[in-house]
């Protein structure tokens, strides 16, 4: 089963300021958006790979997650590729050969590429900041950087009940099958849909009831009494997150430049 | 069918919580569902999870079932495939916020009668078609990937159907089963 959980460590990813770590993900994504060309889009796929390994993150808690992630993001780039037919926006499209109902083109394999490079790249920094970050200094970070305390709090919160449930409906599915339910892959629509009731039933209905349980014990330690809160958890900018923004904000120019050179996809000729 | 009794702030405590558990449980259990993408739709899957900000508009009014739309689609989509699409993000949310007007129209007696569960399907259609028809139509108007007004249409009714039909069918089911759960526990309104 998929891992989104945080993972203590002592690398400088681990260190970094949370408010740091929003802004590095926002830049990616900024990347992502801006650039279609892939020999662009190399650059922050590398970035963001040697990101994630500098976190030391153990492989073998995570081995799951990334078999997940890479076969759903293959899967879904072939589909939408082949399916959507972007290659047709091309005039003429270089034709490498056909297979069954498919044409294979030059212009449609750099797009699945393209397509593989942006989403990879950002599952990465994504799940890098997550794991790297304790889900404690969420809500400080999102207070610092301005964010009303509700809001902060309930971005905080979510972030830390990902993994419960995640776990929770990996649980219900055991207990399901360990009562004959199967997943069943073929069917129609309605089929389908009916056969997620036993997994999303027990786990939506169970948080539910836990809203109030958790809710009374917030207020029962006076959450909400005032307009303002202070942190258990504070946050502080060192030097290291110093030199992360400025390196932020030398990326970012040079991005800027980038993209008024490189305005659309790259097709090798 | 009005509800008598003073409703509580939109943002209280409890409001709070709903809106984070929400968020979680749409992100947490719409990640698997990402890899079911729709043929010839440029990244839209097929999510019986769309139910569960539906249910949380429902249940716990418009902001709370924005929110939970809204943020559980960013972070789904931020750690399943990389993705970030604002429109859609807000179409996810208004999804969940338009079932909020249940919050205001149904009490929380008749939720399990036929009455309660015909509303909980009509609004769940409802939120589909204003949600998707927003993230198609902005696609279409930002250019987003579509070009033509076909394209957008195309769009609307493979993901506009797909979590009507899931919504149709789940959100019902749902309120039901917590209506029954709830019963008696004064609490839990």
């Amino acid at each position: 089963m998929i891992q989104i959980k945080y993972f203590p460590g002592t690398t400088l990813l681990h260190k970094l300021d949370p408010r740091t770590k929003f802004l590095l993900l926002i830049f990616f994504i900024f990347i992502e958006v801006a650039f279609l060309d892939i020999r662009i889009l190399a650059i922050p796929f590398v970035a963001s790979i040697m990101l994630y390994l500098s976190a030391r993150i153990p492989f073998r808690e995570v081995k799951s997650t990334w078999k997940f992630l890479l076969v759903t993001i293959v899967l879904i780039a072939s589909v939408n590729t082949f399916f959507t037919l972007l290659g047709a926006r091309v005039a003429q499209p270089h034709v490498l050969g056909k297979f069954w109902i498919f044409t294979a083109t030059t212009e449609g394999i750099v797009l699945a590429i393209a397509a593989i490079m942006r989403f990879l790249c950002l599952a990465i920094v994504s799940l890098s900041v997550i794991m790297t970050t304790d889900p404690a200094v969420y809500a400080p970070g999102l207070a610092k950087l301005g964010f009303p305390y509700k809001g902060a709090c309930v971005v905080d919160l979510s972030l830390r009940y990902l993994p419960t449930y995640v776990n929770e409906l990996e649980a219900t599915m055991n207990a399901q099958m360990a009562r004959g339910y199967k997943v069943r892959k073929g069917g129609g629509l309605f089929s389908q849909i009916l056969n997620t009731i036993p997994l999303l039933l027990p786990v939506t209905i169970n948080a539910t009831l836990s809203i109030y349980d958790v809710a009374d014990a917030m207020e029962l330690r006076a959450f909400g009494a005032k307009k303002a809160r202070t942190w258990y958890r504070t946050v502080q900018f060192r030097p290291a997150d110093y030199m992360a923004l400025v390196l932020i904000g030398c990326c970012l120019v040079f991005a800027v430049y980038l993209r008024t050179r490189f305005t659309t996809y790259w097709i090798p000729t | 069918m009005t509800e008598t009794k003073t409703r509580e702030s939109l943002f209280s405590t409890k409001q709070i919580v709903a809106m984070a558990v929400g968020t979680a449980l749409y992100a947490a259990l719409t990640i698997p569902f990402n890899a079911f993408q729709i043929p010839g739709v440029w990244l839209v899957a097929v999510r019986p999870t769309i139910a569960i900000p539906i249910f949380f508009g429902f249940i716990f009014g418009p902001i709370t079932g924005f929110v939970s739309g809204f943020l559980g689609n960013i972070i789904s989509d931020g750690v399943s495939f990389g993705g970030f699409f604002w429109n859609w993000d807000i179409g996810n949310g208004l999804i969940g916020a338009v079932p909020g007007i249940g919050y205001y129209l149904v009490k929380r007696v008749n939720w399990t009668k036929a009455s309660g569960l015909a509303w909980a399907v009509v609004l769940a259609v409802l939120g589909s078609i204003v949600g998707m028809g927003f993230a198609a139509a902005t696609d279409y108007v930002f250019q987003i990937g579509l070009s033509t007004v076909e394209a957008a249409l195309a769009e609307l009714y493979s993901a506009g159907a797909t979590d009507a039909i899931n919504g149709a069918i789940l959100t019902p089911i749902l309120l039901y089963a917590y209506g029954a759960a709830t019963a008696g526990r004064a609490r839990r309104l």
